[in-house]
């Protein structure tokens, strides 16, 4: 009789029945039909990203396909903090499943104050700073100022006692020195990471294919990026680290486990197959037990064990 | 509303020209659930480009068969014309806001494969007892799509040449109004100028109208917020396709 095989995982002091979880903004449970699968297979939830203001998002086009990924220009449709706690959060917390609510600001003071609001909500797991988002006004983003990045974090640390994830993106020249500065701020995860800067241009029109200009990058281009990047965090810190980017199949969340992820998120795939995670899920399994092993963390940070051939 | 993902079997594939293909797929469980307005996500397994969006022209539940008018406009839709008989495709629906049921007299606007989604919505129609008239336009004659089956469901006005002559089918609803005949609703499909000429038309006579809307999506089911549409950019996989025809002109 074989040895039975669990999928658990700890991100810090959230255990986790799996490590699957969508990536922000690319799952619904609430203004949509339900999917025809019971969410409750998944080891979290992660919403899309409330803002303290209502926003509209950005206008359409928001989305442009590319040879290997989607240019989408969203820009965080939000009904703004109050309707979000009346109208949106009541479909998640009668949910038996760890709830990751995911929080973008425009000042490091609005990162405190929703952080704030989400403290006294016992169905909030863990909140998510989204510092990352390439599609709001900012003057940039937190993800990409050291200084900026800190303050925002340590805000909201200093209004919540829930595990505080910080989402980076890749647009720095070290994600793992901004993990660093995220750590040192409070942060107890890093999210790892979220889309790249990209256009694409319409040669019929000559215009730009999205409707604000720029948008950011998902899919399986970035799988490489994201994985470097959890890589490098790894080095840098010694939070634990969810990776995302371009994940598609359990082959792929493995890759990520060995780097070093204790979790990952999945997005641009599920437009492509919406129970594509019940099917990772599967699959995670079937991995397992062709090469006998019984528990994650004989995967996780696997790839660190093995030598690297110093470059000079 | 409910959705799910069925893997269907292409049946048959007719190539109306080098561009239009009408592609029969088996998929019993959503030709079951379908309703006229819905539309569904295509996706072949071997595909690496996100699903296409598609309404029907026809499905049947009996068969299990629905049939979908796929246009080529770039390498998603490109590979779904490609699929040949036996070949499997994905389907996940039936997605969207049914088509909401109001007294006639109708009008039903289109043009190219915008006739589509017209169809199973002139046999609800019919089917309900109400007085519809079709005004339809297309390149060439075999692409005014189900021309016959219209002609059996009531008056259709059809026009091959408007690029050439500036004609358009919204001239020939213009005129029937201004002879007397009194819609209560238009309901318009694929074409912006259509949808201005129905825009004019509303200016002149009190009638509700309504657009049939294409947007880019990737999901179709609500989670990637990317077919945003109208003043308040809602989202037309699940607010729609279906919009008040002020959107048409404001996308």
């Amino acid at each position: 009789m074989t040895a039975a095989i669990s999928l658990a995982t700890q991100v810090g002091t959230v255990s986790l029945a799996n490590p699957i979880m969508p990536a922000s903004g690319t799952f619904d449970y609430h203004s949509s039909p339900r999917p025809p699968f019971d969410i409750h297979r998944l080891g979290a939830l992660v919403l899309k990203s409330i803002t303290w203001n209502p926003q509209k998002g950005n206008p359409p086009p928001r989305l442009a396909e590319t040879p290997s990924g989607l240019i989408n220009s969203i820009g965080i449709p939000s009904p703004g903090m109050e309707r979000f706690l009346g109208e949106v959060l009541p479909h998640y917390t009668v949910l038996n499943i760890p709830l990751v609510a995911s929080v973008a600001g425009y000042t490091p003071d609005e990162y405190a104050r929703i952080a704030a609001e989400l403290n006294s909500i016992a169905a909030v797991t863990a909140v998510e700073l989204n510092l990352s988002c390439p599609n709001i006004a900012y003057h940039h983003m937190p993800a990409q100022d050291p200084a900026l990045l800190k303050e925002c974090v340590a805000a909201a640390r200093s209004e919540t006692t829930k595990p505080l994830w910080a989402k980076l993106s890749p647009d720095v020249p070290s994600v793992g020195a901004m993990a660093a500065a995220a750590e040192a701020s409070g942060a107890d995860a890093c999210t790892v990471i979220n889309t790249a800067q990209a256009m694409m241009v319409n040669i019929e029109t000559g215009r730009l294919m999205i409707g604000a200009g720029m948008g950011g990058l998902s899919g399986p281009a970035l799988l490489p990026i994201a994985l470097a990047a959890v890589w490098d965090v790894t080095l840098h810190t010694r939070i634990p680290v969810i990776g995302v980017g371009g994940i598609r199949s359990a082959d792929d969340v493995i890759a990520f486990l060995m780097a070093g992820a204790s979790a990952v998120q999945i997005g641009t795939a599920s437009f492509y197959n919406p129970s594509v995670m019940v099917q990772i899920l599967q699959d995670l399994n079937t991995f397992m037990a062709r090469k006998h092993f019984h528990s994650l963390t004989e995967i996780i940070g696997m790839a660190h064990g093995a030598e690297i051939q110093e470059v000079r | 509303m409910s959705w799910l993902q069925e893997p269907a079997r292409v049946v048959t594939r007719t190539h109306l020209d080098e561009t239009v293909t009408v592609l029969a797929l088996k998929a019993p469980r959503i030709a079951e659930m379908i309703v006229p307005g819905q539309f569904v996500m295509l996706h072949p397994p071997t595909s690496s480009y996100l699903p296409r969006a598609m309404a029907p022209l026809s499905w049947d539940s009996r068969t299990g068969i629905l049939s979908i008018v796929v246009r080529i406009v770039g390498p998603g839709t490109r590979e779904l014309q490609a699929l040949a008989p036996g070949d499997e495709v994905d389907i996940t629906g039936p997605l969207g806001t049914a088509l909401p049921f109001a007294p006639g007299p109708w009008a039903l606007v289109g043009r190219g494969v915008g006739i589509a989604p017209l169809l199973p919505w002139a046999h609800a129609l019919a089917a309900a007892n109400q007085e519809v008239r079709f005004y339809l336009s297309a390149r060439r004659r075999d692409l005014l799509l189900a021309e016959q089956e219209f002609r059996e469901l009531g008056q259709l006005t059809g026009h091959l040449d408007e690029e050439k002559t500036g004609h358009l089918v919204t001239d020939d609803l213009l005129r029937d109004m201004e002879n007397g005949w009194k819609p209560e609703q238009i309901l318009v499909c694929g074409s912006r100028r259509l949808t201005e000429g129905t825009v004019e038309i509303q200016r002149r006579f009190p009638v509700n109208a309504s657009v049939l809307l294409e947007e880019k999506m990737a999901c179709g089911i609500g989670w990637c917020k990317g077919c945003a549409s109208g003043e308040q950019w809602a989202l037309l996989c699940v607010d729609g396709p279906t919009r008040p025809l002020i959107e048409g002109v404001i996308q």
